[in-house]
């Protein structure tokens, strides 16, 4: 995603009659975008399905937010690339050995053997649901 | 010393991104209107696949070894070439943004090679495509050293040493060097000038009488003294060009400007995404030259001078049309056509005249409410009624893949 324009979520009043005392309070505004994206240029935006991770929050029909430019840590969630298939898990690192995580123990974790295609593609910073 | 980083496969790697299962797979990106191969990945070079080559000419080996092809989604490119060129200015002060998929970097240094390696990893790591540096004094050196990075699959090569550069240089065939065409290099070599090295030890002054002053300044560059500096001054564009092949001939007027209506829209809209107004209207037809022999071949052009300039969708696509009224032969297939806007000025430089037709105060804000319905609804949804509603007709992107990164409706969807 290249986002272009900040999203506002509060807007100053205007008093039609004596200026509000707190005017110059409003000042700033708070961004949407300042709050959920560090960097824009190493972001992307994916739309998930599939129930691997819903103990942690994230259902199908989610937005996730994913920046790239970040190091991976152990118990964070990523998306990755698995043998030219995409995933999103939770990162646990052992030494020298990888293993993903599901959130829903109906999926085993995987580890990753060396004969594997793999690589993190982003750290997932934010899930994005939307009610209507 | 002067860096270029260069994209390997650049439109390929693109389309590869956010589908990581075509990796070690043949893929070959097409032209605009589908029509030749413009990058391959490098299975499908293997395989023979040769740049330029016209897809119809390989419709077989395609099959029977299941390469996948796609159209050029420019769009996804753009973005991914920006977010590159973003990335190296955080290596360099001065970057000069040469194409698409190139760039050089001016850097200062006691270890290029570090900074070569952590360039080629940085820019993978952030954005996912792979990099190729060349390393030279000179644009020209540096240009060299990324075409031996990449002959030697190696995704860096620097050229410091004296020596190292002489028997490089020695190696390179005269048409290998950057900005030499087809014609130059056929002369030097009719004239024995074989090498780069050879055109190093050729008198300048027979340089200038047979030749001219930039292969001289390119004989400067070899020897490594800069003659084209880095300009990491964004220059505006001087003019904005919207044209198209048909895939059919266009016989009637009608659909010759509905056409030209769509151009005008196009460029009218890329000129207000930059923030500028155009003095200047161009619209040309071309007729089809396989069709004719030379004498009938037609081109039509004429311009348009607007007395205050312009960024008008309604105001630019009507003068298209009267242009292209009085440039329209009956009875002729048309091939080729566009629209041209020409003496850009920025918005705020803007000069008004006293011989300015009296404007209706509320045409700027239904020009803003056009863009706003464009840009939050998706492209072509306010048209004017002039316009090719018909879209499909206009260009063949069969297999154009979604605009990923630049759209919410085409975000890439994945099941995890």
């Amino acid at each position: 995603m290249y986002f272009r324009d900040p999203i506002y979520f509060y807007n100053a009043v205007v008093f039609a009659g004596f200026p509000s005392p707190s005017e110059d309070l409003f000042i700033s505004q708070v961004s949407l975008q300042d709050h959920l994206i560090k960097n824009s240029y190493s972001t992307i935006c994916i739309k998930v399905s599939g129930d691997s991770m819903i103990d942690i929050g994230i259902f199908s029909g989610d937005i996730l937010i994913v920046d790239r430019s970040l190091k991976p840590k152990n118990n964070q969630v990523i998306l990755c690339v698995l043998d030219g298939k995409f995933l999103v898990k939770k990162l646990s690192k052992i030494k020298d050995s990888i293993t993903l995580i599901s959130e829903n123990k109906n999926y085993p974790p995987i580890t990753i053997k060396e004969y594997n295609d793999f690589n993190i593609f982003g750290v997932v910073i934010a899930s994005i649901k939307k009610f209507l | 010393m002067i860096f270029l980083v260069d994209c390997n496969n650049f439109y390929v790697s693109c389309e590869r991104l956010f589908r990581p299962d075509l990796n070690y797979l043949p893929i070959v990106v097409l032209s605009n209107n589908d029509g030749c191969i413009i990058s391959r990945s490098n299975e499908a070079k293997n395989l023979g696949i040769k740049m330029g080559e016209p897809i119809f000419k390989i419709r077989n080996l395609i099959k029977k070894n299941n390469v996948n092809v796609f159209s050029s989604n420019f769009e996804l490119y753009g973005e991914i070439s920006n977010r590159i060129m973003k990335e190296l200015k955080s290596f360099s002060n001065s970057v000069e943004v040469y194409s698409i998929d190139e760039a050089f970097l001016e850097i200062e240094s006691q270890n290029y090679n570090f900074i070569a390696v952590n360039i080629v990893n940085k820019i993978k790591y952030i954005t996912g495509i792979p990099v190729s540096v060349g390393v030279g004094k000179t644009k020209t050196l540096s240009k060299i050293a990324a075409s031996i990075a990449k002959k030697k699959h190696k995704n860096h090569f620097i050229l410091d040493d004296i020596f190292k550069t002489k028997k490089i240089l020695s190696e390179t065939p005269v048409k290998n060097i950057w900005g030499f065409g087809h014609k130059y290099s056929k002369f030097m070599i009719n004239n024995g000038i074989m090498t780069a090295e050879n055109l190093i030890n050729t008198d300048r002054n027979w340089i200038l009488n047979k030749m001219n002053i930039n292969v001289l300044r390119t004989r400067e560059e070899l020897k490594g003294t800069s003659c084209y500096p880095i300009s990491s001054i964004f220059e505006p564009k001087k003019s904005i060009r919207v044209s198209r092949s048909f895939k059919k001939d266009i016989t009637s007027y009608k659909n010759l400007e509905k056409y030209i209506s769509d151009f005008a829209f196009l460029a009218s809209k890329k000129l207000r995404n930059e923030n500028r107004r155009a003095h200047q209207l161009k619209v040309f037809i071309i007729t089809n030259k396989f069709k004719y022999s030379n004498k009938s071949n037609y081109t039509g052009v004429m311009s348009h001078d607007f007395i205050v300039s312009t960024d008008n969708y309604i105001e630019i696509i009507k003068y298209s049309i009267l242009i292209l009224n009085k440039i329209f032969q009956q009875g002729l297939n048309y091939k080729k056509a566009g629209v041209m806007l020409n003496k850009l000025s920025f918005k705020d430089q803007y000069q008004t005249s006293y011989l300015e037709p009296k404007k209706s105060p509320n045409i700027d804000s239904l020009m803003e409410k056009i863009d706003y319905l464009n840009n939050r609804f998706g492209r072509n949804k306010v048209l004017i009624s002039t316009q090719n509603l018909d879209d499909k007709s206009k260009i063949n992107r069969r297999n154009l893949s979604p605009n990923y990164l630049n759209s919410w409706n085409d975000m890439p969807n994945l099941k995890i």
